[in-house]
């Protein structure tokens, strides 16, 4: 290779890199993407300017400086953020290494594998985008370090890329996932996701201002269930300090059983840990692969320290209650309560005095909370000291979190056993793609109270506003409610099917390409008709989908583009069918003798114009300078117009 | 590992036939990856044993694109050569310790450009870059007299991405001959007449005819200094020039002393056989297998007799 094809080859495998490296800028600390930047650059002038590579020895000197920096930054090079940093550092310093042709196609193939590491951290539509760029950006400097034309290039790796694609469809498809991964990752500070958090403190925040953001689907295979069955459990809280519900995660070991066999909803999830728990559909009967039903009725990952997002399947009957055995000590557990709120725990030793019935007394309770006047509101105003009492005897407003937390210390003061559960209520069903989205702002809080040997939820929220569990938080209050950025009011029609087409594309690509795990592939393997994923049958369907795919593609690759060259061929057999039309027997293999042979039955103009037609062809084909597109174009059209007379008509 | 390379050489050699005309077809084209393809097929590894740990499918895309991206070239690769028509064009003979210009006529049957290079098996060094289809000169060097064969061709194609190697070994049926390396002789010509027999000489011609002792007036060109060298005293170069028209200077293999080397000698006599040409003479050439004249601006009889003497097959 020329060193100037070099040259320009360089700065593409450069600025591919550059290009691969630009989201990590989202997830690591900014100054590493920065210092592997520079690197580029200053390699890239080298390049331009022709300067020799500086001293190896200084070089490895000096990158060992931001390894450093980066080692008190984060206290690791290993593990996701780590790994990635230290990598990134790595292939900055190779780049100011590279000479010969050999050396850049290193660097390159790092590029390649740099550009898995920003879908670590994300795996967005935007992601994917990213991703077909650097593809691009990479492809197109290996095209130009093999030495392509540099005009071509460009055609050349879109066509490539192009070409492959099916391939890789089928080996995405087919090659087989594994259930939970190799090794365990090293645990991560999980930065704050949206929704749910550890611990609730009711009263603490005045103000929930309500998001709408997507936070998992579930899809319900059978029956849909109505939207007043939909209370995702999550995590439960089983501790209060006065002021805030933690979760004490206890485990013992608890089966599920429960009263009154009912048919159970099957459905998949597409959702990430909250907290290390998924949320599930009141009462879970049976987990799926790669998810656990555990005590408290909560369902986590089998690999419980992975926060990636999981597709799973699960089934529930929908029941507001579950049997379950506490023993004393369980009882007192969830009895307890501190001193605070005096006027509360009065409230409910009354009533506990009043109705014996453990069943009765929960009925006085709910009725007891009922009326008081109490409403809600996502602006309630801020709470301290005594919060529960504080909210049922003063401000009288607030959410679900107030509501479970108040129902909850009354529950307990009445001497029922109580808890607190957090997840997320109701949905909303997208009519074309069939699945339910539930978003942020569905969260929701409940209160579960053991009476006769059966945890029973008692949704306090819907004693005071009913229709945020009929009709989802949606109708409640008119702010959550889907608006027009800017202009306000409820959107039009086609701006809600938009809506819920970018929801169905967001679903799809949730399911079908981040979630496509083993499960999914075992479904797929099951509805082709192929039975388990077995090592016999990965090997079969790899191997008809790649004939599937590589047939059509070597047929197009190593003769498609022939055939559609040769312009004599084309003009030789448009001849020959005119020749036929006029009733002569002609053969595709005839030559210009035998053609002019045939023709001897023609009239004698139309023998004449044949003999120009074959001359000229000949002329073009094997003539000393040939033919050029416009000859060969003008022959071609002189050979549409040549009709001659039918023979048989004569006769 | 360097000795399997040796005899996987000797294995394509053996097994390489020498044909006129050739079609590269299945048969004959052979597929490997590079070094930049088994690193890229590393790269595909490492990066799905990263997506199926920390289960990131957008990262099973990466890899399994790599690898089409591999199975595609190889059928790209493949393409380049395939139909490919190869067949040696007569090529010009030379002098030993020159460079021989092997011709290859390369055809294929469509129009689109193809990208594919050309060196000899046992040489490293790129001959051509083909991109479109034409005759193509290798060279190969020379050295010694005889017939040169051409040599085991490798044609070879990573187009378009670098990650598989197309490569197929063709052995042309093309041969030239290498003429003696003219060696300079001051050796004095022998006349002859048209019939052979020696005439009458007449001095003062173009061709030496012996010594005589150096009387002043005469030029000093005509000093033979070798001789002063050797003998310290001045001798007189005598030069004769043919006498009848019929006849012309001769020169026999047997003119040379017995301990003078054939290749020596064949290099001397060629130099003559140039000289003669160049210079209008004409001459006659006696070797042991036969007699030939050399006419002015016509030596290629006298030079092929000269490149193949000796040779047993000579009949190519």
């Amino acid at each position: 290779m020329l060193a100037d094809e070099l040259r320009l080859a360089s700065f593409a495998v450069l600025a591919a890199l550059a290009l691969v490296a630009l989201p990590l800028f989202l997830h690591l600390p900014g100054w590493v993407p920065l210092v592997f930047a520079l690197l580029l650059a200053w390699r890239a002038t080298l390049v331009w300017q022709r300067q020799p590579l500086p001293r190896r020895l200084w070089l490895m000197l000096g990158l060992l400086l931001p390894i450093a920096a980066l080692w008190l930054n984060l206290r690791t090079l290993v593990g996701r953020e780590g790994g990635v940093a230290f990598l990134l550092l790595l292939v900055g310093g190779k780049a100011l290494e590279t000479a010969s042709l050999r050396d850049w196609r290193v660097l390159l193939a790092l590029g390649f594998f740099l550009a898995a590491t920003p879908l670590l951290f994300d795996q967005s539509p935007l992601s994917a985008i990213w991703l077909l760029l650097s593809l691009f950006a990479l492809t197109w400097a290996m095209v130009l370090l093999s030495g392509e034309d540099a005009r071509l290039s460009p055609a050349v790796t879109a066509r490539a890329l192009l070409l492959s694609f099916p391939l890789m469809v089928v080996l995405f498809v087919v090659m087989p996932r594994l259930p939970g991964p190799l090794w365990s990752m090293p645990t991560e500070q999980q930065g704050a996701t949206t929704g749910l958090a550890d611990s609730m403190s009711p009263g603490a925040i005045g103000k929930m201002i309500p998001s709408r953001e997507p936070v998992f689907t579930a899809e319900f295979r059978g029956s849909q269930p109505r939207v007043s069955q939909l209370y995702w459990r999550v995590m439960v809280f089983d501790q209060f300090d006065g002021t805030r519900w933690t979760a004490a995660n206890l485990a013992l070991p608890r089966g599920v059983a429960l009263s009154g066999e009912a048919q159970p909803l099957r459905y998949d999830v597409v959702a990430e840990p909250f907290q290390g728990y998924l949320p599930m559909l009141e009462q879970g009967v049976e987990a799926g692969e790669g998810v656990v039903l555990g005590y408290q009725q909560k369902l986590r990952r089998v690999d419980a320290a992975n926060t990636a997002r999981l597709r799973y399947s699960v089934q529930s009957v929908a029941s507001s209650q579950y049997r379950d055995a506490l023993d004393e000590r369980e009882q007192a557990f969830y009895l307890q309560l501190p001193a605070d709120n005096p006027r509360t725990i009065q409230a409910g030793q009354a009533l506990a005095g009043r109705h014996p019935l453990p069943a009765a007394r929960l009925q006085a309770l709910q009725l007891w909370l009922a009326e008081q006047g109490l409403r809600y509101t996502l602006n309630p105003p801020t709470l301290a000291g005594n919060v529960v009492d504080g909210f049922l005897f003063d401000s009288r407003q607030g959410f679900c979190e107030h509501f479970s937390s108040a129902f909850t210390v009354l529950a307990r003061a009445a001497g029922l056993p109580a808890r607190v559960v957090v997840g997320f209520q109701g949905g909303e069903f997208n009519t074309q793609g069939r699945f339910w989205q539930i978003r942020s702002s569905d969260a929701h809080a409940w209160s579960e109270v053991w009476v006769d040997g059966s945890w029973r939820r008692v949704d306090a929220t819907a004693l005071v506003a009913p229709q945020r569990v009929d009709a989802g938080i949606d109708s409640t209050l008119g702010e959550v409610a889907p608006r027009m950025p800017l202009v306000g009011g409820r959107p039009p029609g086609w701006a809600q099917w938009v809506g819920q087409q970018w929801q169905l594309a967001n679903f799809s690509w949730q399911r079908w390409v981040v979630g496509y795990d083993a499960a999914s592939q075992q479904k797929l393997f099951q509805q082709l008709g192929l039975g388990e994923v077995s090592a016999a049958n990965v090997v079969k369907a790899l191997l008809g989908g790649m004939a599937l795919v590589l047939l059509p593609l070597a047929a197009y690759v190593l003769y498609g583009r022939r055939v559609r060259r040769s312009v004599a061929q084309q003009v030789w057999q448009a001849l020959g069918q005119r020749l036929r039309g006029a009733g002569l027997a002609i053969a595709p293999g005839d030559t210009a003798a035998e053609l002019q042979a045939h023709a001897a039955r023609l009239a004698e103009d139309d023998q004449q114009a044949l003999a120009a037609l074959l001359q000229q062809w000949q002329r073009l084909q094997y003539g000393p300078q040939g033919g050029d597109d416009a000859a060969w174009r003008h022959l071609w059209r002189q050979v549409r117009a040549f009709r001659p007379a039918k023979v048989g008509r004569q006769r | 590992m360097w000795r399997w390379r040796k005899a996987l050489q000797q294995w394509v050699l053996r097994h390489t036939p020498r044909e006129a005309q050739t079609r590269l077809t299945q048969r004959r084209i052979y597929l490997l990856p590079t070094r930049f393809g088994s690193m890229m097929l590393l790269v595909a590894l490492a990066v799905w044993i990263g997506a199926l740990n920390y289960a990131v499918s957008l990262a099973y895309v990466l890899s399994f694109w790599i690898v089409a991206l591999m199975l595609l070239s190889v059928l790209l690769a493949y393409r380049q050569l395939a139909g490919l028509q190869l067949q040696a064009r007569a090529a010009a003979n030379v002098f030993a310790g020159d460079e021989a210009r092997f011709l290859l006529q390369l055809q294929w049957p469509d129009t689109q450009p193809r990208r594919l290079r050309v060196r000899w098996y046992e040489a490293d060094t790129v001959l051509a870059e083909c991109t479109t289809p034409g005759d193509y000169a290798l060279p190969l060097a020379a050295p010694y007299r005889g017939q040169l064969a051409m040599p085991v061709l490798r044609l070879w194609s990573e187009a378009p991405l670098g990650l598989v190697r197309a490569f197929s070994h063709v052995r042309l049926q093309a041969a030239l001959w290498v003429y003696p390396q003219p060696l300079a002789d001051p050796r004095e010509l022998a006349w002859h007449g048209g019939d052979g027999e020696s005439t009458a000489i007449e001095a003062g011609g173009d061709d030496f005819a012996g010594l005589a002792p150096w009387q002043a007036g005469q030029s000093l060109r005509r000093i033979a200094w070798r001789v002063y060298a050797r003998r310290g005293s001045l001798a007189a170069r005598e030069f004769t020039s043919p006498a009848t028209a019929g006849g012309q200077p001769s020169l026999s293999w047997d003119d040379y002393a017995a301990n003078v080397l054939p290749e020596q000698r064949l290099s001397h006599l060629c130099w003559h056989v140039l000289q003669a040409s160049r210079a209008g003479t004409g001459l006659l050439l006696r070797l042991p297998q036969g007699e030939y004249c050399v006419e002015a601006g016509n030596s290629e009889p006298a030079l092929l007799a000269l490149a193949r003497f000796g040779v047993r097959d000579a009949g190519g």
